[in-house]
């Protein structure tokens, strides 16, 4: 596979240059799954640890459980299949051998993703060109807001305290054609070097939204927060945000689960055990 | 409220938990009036299932009377008051999967969809009760229940129809009914079924109902006999599989040809149609080597009719092993399944239902107060009591 990436040195010619951030379809830097790229008896170690994992995670009430059994799926299915997405993104193949450049760190980071969306290019264009609906569908956004003249907006992510409580930066829009496409880069001095842009296309089925984001995480501490944050997979995070964009676009909200109802375990309620109940009819073999 | 909580593979309880709230603004809270235990609810109990978190309200086939109504829920719709099935599915009614009327394929009711993109490529729509790769909604076997998008989810019913014959609609009817009805069966046809349970007796009732020829019901004579026994008062021919030979049988049925249609009626947790194959099987599922034990489609494959369909209501989950794909791609088969899109076949069997040509109440074996849930899954699982469909009372 090719580097898709960008590195820093991509990311600031652009910045520097003006030139504009690639359009339309991206190859998706999500690779192909389709290929064995984990070692056998890697595999069935990924298929047992990962099912654990997923049921392990799950048994944890948190954040960090729903990421310890998304992990866990992520194994069980690279022991079942013989592929791992995160060494593809990597561009690490274990199996067969890999080239240096394959396993360079990135440093700078590109993401794209894809939905269709069952309304107009108009719409969507509306939505998003107000960059003050930003925060709705991306979680980690505190809020942006207009600089006055149109072009240029301020940014603010939620940060823990350790960080300075905000990781903020200006940003202006670099291309701008109504009901097509929208982007827009950081300006200097920011927190964060980042650009982004987001185009509708029309299709039989409703508008193909696609979101192509370039980051450069710096060094020191909002670097290693914003690592943390993104994780191995900031893939995920975009694609989360742009799927909100898909629900906010469709119906309206995003649906919640926060407050619903959950038992608790405890206590001596009523309670049905294989132990205490397990009588198999006769000559019944289990 | 009560509600019926999983604890741990093998444990549930029920429980005193908070009541539900509205929480977006197209929600309602139904109070549930009859509430059902599936067989994929067992699927949860016996562990097959690994994203289940303990405190999880489980249950997904209720009934009941809207209570309360969110801002946003269309009032020439649904208000405080109706009489509603809710489907198990949680459907949008804008993305383009609910547009084409398939529900349980929703792309915007699932809130963890990356579970589902992680094990399957793609997620499905939420599910009530069933397990946080549906989602992770709180399920229906309590006494109230929150139902998002409520004007789209909750189906009206009539009120001079019993719960028995009315509160099936939110699963297993329609379950039964597209298991049979996406097989284009003709009246030349011989259709095959494995499982007796509640969904495949709706299948073999479905199966009739759409004319095919001749309908066969396979199960375990020794373990459950009325369920054969159940089978036959529908007019279907039963081929016992703890004493008979099931290619054989279905072939002679067939004359010589095999069944046009196999149904699936019982999914991961098949008894192997013989030991090896059964401790094979679980040997793998123990060592993380396969996920479930897909007995009945390694049969379905072998005894359906070259270019036969072969439909798959039965609950997978992961990942099996020994499919005769050979067989698959020689035969020229084709392959029907999936999570029922419930609501659009609620109108059609609503009033097949109201003509009397459907009496889906023929299966309730057991009705029981739901403090009662841990005992009912007892004898539900066990085959206890001549069990075959068990509906829980909230209000008992
Ligand atoms: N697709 C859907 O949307 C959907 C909806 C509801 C239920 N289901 C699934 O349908 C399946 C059946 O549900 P149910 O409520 O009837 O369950 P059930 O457990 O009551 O019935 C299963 C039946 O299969 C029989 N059986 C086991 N091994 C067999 C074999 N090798 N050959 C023939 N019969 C065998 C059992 O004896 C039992 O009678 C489950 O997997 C359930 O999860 C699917
Ligand atoms: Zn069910
Ligand atoms: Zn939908």
């Amino acid at each position: 596979m090719t580097m898709a990436y960008s590195t820093r040195e991509d990311i600031q010619r652009a910045r520097f240059s003006g030139e504009k951030l690639q359009q339309g379809p991206q190859p998706r830097r999500q690779p192909q799954r389709q290929f064995q790229n984990v070692g056998e008896g890697e595999r069935w170690t990924s298929l047992a640890s990962g099912a654990i994992l997923a049921a392990l995670g799950l048994v944890r009430n948190d954040t960090v459980g729903y990421v310890m059994a998304g992990i866990g799926g992520a194994l069980a299915y690279r022991g079942a299949s013989g592929n791992c997405p995160v060494y593809s993104a990597l561009g690490i193949n274990q199996n067969q051998n890999a080239t240096p450049q394959q396993r360079l760190n990135r440093r700078g980071v590109r993401v794209t993703q894809t939905f269709t969306i069952n309304k107009s290019p108009a719409e969507c264009y509306r939505f998003w060109r107000d960059f003050k609906n930003l925060p709705r569908i991306m979680t980690h956004l505190e809020r942006v807001t207009d600089m006055g003249d149109g072009r240029r907006s301020h940014w603010v992510v939620k940060a823990p305290a350790i960080v300075g409580g905000t990781v903020e930066w200006d940003a202006e829009i670099t291309d701008d054609q109504p009901d097509k496409r929208i982007a827009w880069r950081s300006l200097e001095g920011s927190d964060v070097d980042n650009a982004g842009a987001v185009s509708f296309e029309q299709s039989p089925r409703g508008t193909i939204a696609r979101v192509e984001m370039r980051y450069v995480t710096p060094a020191g501490r909002i670097g290693s927060w914003i690592s943390t944050l993104l994780g191995e997979n900031p893939d995920r995070v975009i694609r989360e945000d742009l799927r909100n964009f898909k629900r906010i676009m469709e119906i309206g909200e995003l649906l919640t689960l926060t407050g619903q109802p959950q038992g608790t375990c405890a206590g001596h309620g009523r309670e049905y055990t294989e132990k205490n109940s397990y009588m198999p009819p006769p000559g019944v073999t289990r | 409220m009560k509600a019926t909580v999983w604890c741990a593979p093998y444990k549930v309880k029920v429980e005193e938990v908070p009541d539900p709230k509205i929480l977006n603004r197209r929600d309602a809270i139904v109070r549930l009036t009859s509430t059902c235990i599936c067989g994929s609810d067992l699927h949860l109990v016996d562990g097959f299932v690994p994203f289940m978190k303990p405190g999880d309200v489980i249950g997904h086939e209720p009934m009941g009377i809207v209570e309360e109504v969110g801002p946003d829920v269309d009032s020439s719709k649904l208000k405080k008051g109706d009489r509603v099935i809710v489907p198990f599915p949680i459907g949008c009614g804008e993305c383009w999967f609910c547009r084409n009327q398939l529900w349980s394929c929703c792309d915007n009711t699932n809130p963890k969809p990356y579970l589902g993109e992680e094990m399957f490529g793609q997620a499905t729509a939420g599910i009530f009760g069933y397990s946080h790769l549906t989602g992770g909604y709180a399920g229906a076997q309590a006494q109230y229940l929150r139902v998002p998008i409520a004007d789209v989810n909750c189906q009206k019913m009539p009120t001079d129809l019993d719960d028995h014959k009315l509160v099936f609609l939110s699963d297993i009817l329609p379950t039964g009914y597209m298991a049979a009805q996406h097989c284009n069966i003709g009246p030349e046809d011989v259709v095959a079924i494995w499982g007796c349970g509640p969904v495949g007796q709706f299948t073999i009732q479905s199966a009739k109902l759409l004319g095919a020829r001749i309908v066969v019901a396979i199960d375990n004579g020794r373990m459950v006999p009325e369920r054969l026994e159940m089978a036959r008062r529908s007019g279907a021919i039963t081929i016992d599989n703890s004493s008979e030979d099931v290619y054989e049988r279905l072939l002679d049925i067939s004359g010589g040809i095999g069944p046009d249609v196999c149904i699936d009626a019982v999914g991961m947790e098949a008894h192997g149609s013989n030991a090896l194959e059964h401790v094979y099987d679980k040997v793998k599922t123990w060592t993380f080597g396969e996920t479930e034990r897909p007995a009945v489609i390694r049969q379905c494959i072998e005894c359906v009719r070259k270019c036969g369909t072969v439909s798959i209501p039965g609950v997978y989950g992961g990942l099996s092993d020994k499919i005769p794909v050979g067989a698959l791609m020689n035969k020229g088969l084709t392959i029907k399944t999936g999570q029922t899109h419930v609501h659009k076949y609620v109108p059609e069997l609503l009033e097949f239902i109201k003509q009397g040509r459907i009496d889906p109440s023929f299966v309730v074996t057991h009705r029981v107060p739901l403090s009662e849930a841990p005992h009912a899954y007892h004898i539900f699982r066990e085959k206890l009591d001549g069990c075959i469909k068990v509906v829980l009372d909230p209000a008992a």
